[in-house]
């Protein structure tokens, strides 16, 4: 029996279609992780490797003292701190992530993504193009405060609730209160600290900054 | 009768002895009113802090610029609960018991100290604990302990101030401070008295932002002259309170690298 050459082509497409669907999009991966990393596929949890393949629907946990650097469509790079727990909600041509704990560092190709965002409980960061750091806070309200800081580019942050906005601009950063409300843009000095490379070969990827200096240390405030 | 003459001619006079001994003994005025300001710049590279500080009062009841001192150092610290600093003071216009003088005979009065430059070693080591069991919870208790080391005349002084802070927080950042500290003054080789001054004091500090900070102050405090060396070569011995309601106002630069 002859086939004709457009079935073939035909389900040649479902089936590219079906494999790319599964996996959420083509080319996103583990690039590098340090210590216990897992990936929750389904009902699964699987132990991460450097090259493992990862998709739209699967949630990546990284445990104390380790990270991992994962490439989405060689257009945008997450590096996950520790205890960190990142959802892979949308792989599309829009990107989009649900941080449930820890902290992400986010750097976006504009070029290749049109659209990128960090959701967490009660607020979403969308950008278009630049290099951030998304990190839950302290719990002191209802909600965890949540941390933003821009290396470059700009993000702009809205608050589910509310629905206030605020674009925070390269440099700065803000302390969303309770996740609920936007303070002013401002450069904190715990900032510089952070490490935003994602490249084991150029260097230390590790993020080993202890957020707790982002609060005021009432002991350390000594002015005599 | 002759009794009564040698009586009287002894009280007379005794009473001669101490008018001519009241003279001797500086007098010191009702309670005046000081002013005192001060401008901190204070660096902070983590757990090495260094700081510079120029201070200024007006002093006595004609408000003289008096006392002025530059302050350099820096704090390290050695632990979440404590602190320990060293620091350079030069100073001018300091009042000590013995600038209480003679310097023609039946005249005295206080040295002009203002062009006297005085060099002032100091270290401190501040604990300082989280009352957050209090309501609020933003509660420090300091105990700031100071030795000072005066070169121009060998004088050691500790200083022993404890004191409670209460910060109102506004978005995770202190707005106010609000402090109560009682600073005593214990003179280690010099004086008569325990406490050479003692002071309680209260401070609002205002957080204008990270980088600025202005501060209110309001003391009373209570310094003891006790005999100088002119005095003791008169015979006379003394000590006398002088005692004055301080207001200060400063302006702090804390910088973070």
């Amino acid at each position: 029996m002859k086939i004709p050459f457009r079935n073939i082509l035909i389900v040649s497409l479902l089936g590219l279609l079906i494999a790319a669907a599964q996996i959420g999009a083509v080319g996103s991966d583990i690039v590098y992780t340090y210590g216990e990393v897992v990936v929750h596929r389904r009902s699964s949890i699987l132990p991460a490797e450097i090259g493992m393949p990862v998709g739209q629907g699967d949630v990546i946990e990284t445990g104390g003292e380790a990270m991992a650097v994962i490439s989405l469509r060689d257009g945008a790079e997450i590096k996950l701190r520790e205890n960190t727990t990142l959802s892979l909600d949308s792989l599309g041509r829009r990107i989009s992530v649900h941080l449930s704990t820890g902290g992400v560092f986010s750097r976006v190709n504009k070029q290749v993504i049109s659209g990128f965002s960090v959701k967490t409980e009660t607020a979403v960061m969308g950008v278009r193009g630049t290099e951030f750091f998304v990190a839950y806070g302290r719990t002191i309200d209802r909600y965890p405060d949540i941390w933003v800081c821009v290396n470059t580019g700009s993000v702009e942050v809205a608050i589910f609730g509310t629905q206030d906005t605020l674009i925070v601009e390269e440099g700065k950063g803000i302390n969303i209160v309770g996740g609920t409300n936007l303070t002013s843009a401002q450069r904190y000095p715990w900032t510089r600290k952070l490490n935003w490379n994602m490249d084991p070969v150029a260097g230390e990827v590790i993020d080993r900054t202890d957020l707790e200096q982002a609060y005021s240390d009432l002991l350390d405030q000594d002015y005599d | 009768m002759n009794t009564r003459v040698l009586l009287i001619s002894a009280v007379v006079a005794v009473v001669s002895t101490f008018s001519a001994a009241a003279n001797h003994i500086p007098t010191a005025p009702a309670v005046v009113a000081e002013f005192a300001g001060r401008s901190t710049l204070l660096i902070d590279l983590g757990r090495f802090d260094p700081l510079v500080e120029v201070e200024g009062r007006l002093e006595d009841t004609n408000h003289e610029f008096r006392y002025r001192g530059l302050t350099a150092g820096a704090y390290l610290r050695l632990h979440k609960n404590f602190k320990a600093g060293a620091f350079y003071r030069i100073q001018q216009g300091a009042r000590h018991d013995d600038d209480w003088i003679e310097p023609t005979a039946g005249v005295w009065k206080w040295v002009d100290s203002r062009d006297r430059a005085e060099q002032v070693l100091i270290l401190d080591v501040s604990p300082r604990f989280l009352f957050d069991f209090l309501p609020g919870q933003n509660w420090v208790f300091t105990v700031k302990n100071r030795y000072l080391y005066n070169i121009y005349n060998s004088q050691h002084t500790l200083m022993v101030r404890p004191g409670l802070s209460y910060f109102l927080i506004r978005n995770r950042e202190p707005l106010f401070t609000f402090s109560l500290n009682y600073g005593f003054y214990i003179p280690l080789n010099f004086g008569e008295t325990f406490f050479y001054e003692h002071e309680p004091y209260l401070s609002v500090l205002y957080h204008l932002n990270r980088n600025v900070k202005l501060e209110l102050t309001g003391a009373y405090k209570t310094v003891t002259w006790s005999t100088s060396e002119d005095s003791w070569a008169n015979w006379d011995t003394y000590t006398v309170n002088y005692r004055a309601f301080v207001v200060g106002f400063g302006v702090l630069f804390p910088v973070t690298f």
